[in-house]
């Protein structure tokens, strides 16, 4: 199990532009990170990701793609949800999010059958 | 003030958007009728609780994006204690969003610093009229009801993981600033705990967990 996500964070960790990422269970427990500390990162992509869910019915969305925090560098960090786990991954501030977002997208698509709405 | 949110909704594509302040509430809102302020005001603490949870993993972040399939929520903070959100179409590009509100930045900024002066005054009055500046920590850590919250408080740690410190600080500072930290006032902490959780399965369990500390009273809520 543990090689099939450190497949998975190879593949993420080619697409370029990308710094960094962590993935991370719904439940607190880190599975693969290359993040220097991933602690309080970790539990705030959950909490985040977790509370983004819950919006939804508040305002009649149905589907959660991803959230996006802009730092004082430019540089972004996204959320992705994946399941039982959140992805979040950084990347360059000259890099488009755009195209990250849906070389990610491409990568999740091809691991999970279906979308979960 | 309600014109920097006009202006930026000149934008097409741009839904409307909302100021939260977060002890005043919705203070400008120009978005469709159909989103109502009572949502709003629930939306905009939850937006509140992703922002400072972010802010714990990532201190230099400036702002916000959620997509949905549906739209693309942005979230800027005004000062301390408001933030300017705004509703867009999910295909209208972000960097446009940004630079609107870059060039409406000065009036923003001074609408932040507007809603923290009137938060602080808020709080020193609250302050003033109870006659207690505590602080949370105190409460929990170093008070005669120390060791009813802090089994309150891994209870709550149990029920909703790792932000539960967070929360559980901001719900005594939501307790303290209206009530006198005793016993007999419990049961409205563990309301302010059960409005958090926001999860009827969750909130019995937890109910159950902290009986213990809080007695029939704090559970007959």
């Amino acid at each position: 199990m543990a090689t099939k996500f450190n497949e998975f964070a190879d593949l993420i960790l080619q697409i370029p532009g990308i710094l960094n990422y962590i993935l991370v269970r719904k439940d607190g427990h880190i599975i693969v990170h290359d993040f220097t500390n991933p602690e309080s990162l970790s539990a705030s992509i959950i909490y985040s990701g977790l509370s983004c869910e819950a919006i939804k019915p508040m305002m009649g969305l149905t589907y959660f793609k991803y959230l996006g925090y802009t730092l004082k560098n430019n540089e972004k960090l996204l959320v992705f949800p994946l399941g039982k786990y959140f992805l979040g991954i950084s990347h360059e501030a000259e890099a488009y999010t755009p195209d990250i977002v849906d070389e990610v997208t491409q990568i999740i698509d091809s691991i999970t059958p279906k979308k979960s709405k | 003030m309600n014109t920097v949110l006009d202006e930026i909704k000149t934008i097409p594509g741009i839904i409307g958007g909302f100021v939260f302040g977060v002890t005043h509430g919705i203070q400008m809102n120009n978005l469709p009728p159909v989103f109502k302020e009572t949502n709003l005001n629930k939306i905009g603490k939850v937006l509140d609780k992703i922002y400072r949870s972010s802010k714990a993993g990532s201190p230099d972040i400036t702002e916000l994006s959620l997509y949905y399939e549906e739209s693309t929520i942005i979230v800027r903070p005004l000062g301390k204690t408001a933030y300017l959100i705004i509703m867009s179409e999910p295909s209208l590009n972000q960097n446009l969003i940004t630079m609107s509100m870059n060039m409406v930045a000065d009036e923003i900024i001074q609408m932040g610093e507007t809603l923290d002066s009137a938060a602080e005054n808020l709080d020193s009055n609250t302050q003033t009229q109870s006659g207690k500046e505590i602080s949370a920590e105190e409460i929990i850590n170093n008070s005669p009801l120390s060791e009813q919250l802090c089994g309150m408080q891994t209870s709550l740690l149990k029920i909703i993981g790792p932000m539960a410190k967070i929360i559980f600080k901001d719900a005594i500072n939501a307790w303290i600033g209206s009530n006198n930290p005793s016993e007999s006032s419990l049961p409205r902490l563990v309301e302010i705990l059960l409005n958090e959780i926001n999860n009827s399965e969750r909130e019995e369990k937890y109910l159950k967990m902290i009986a213990p500390y809080v007695g029939d009273n704090g559970t007959d809520v």
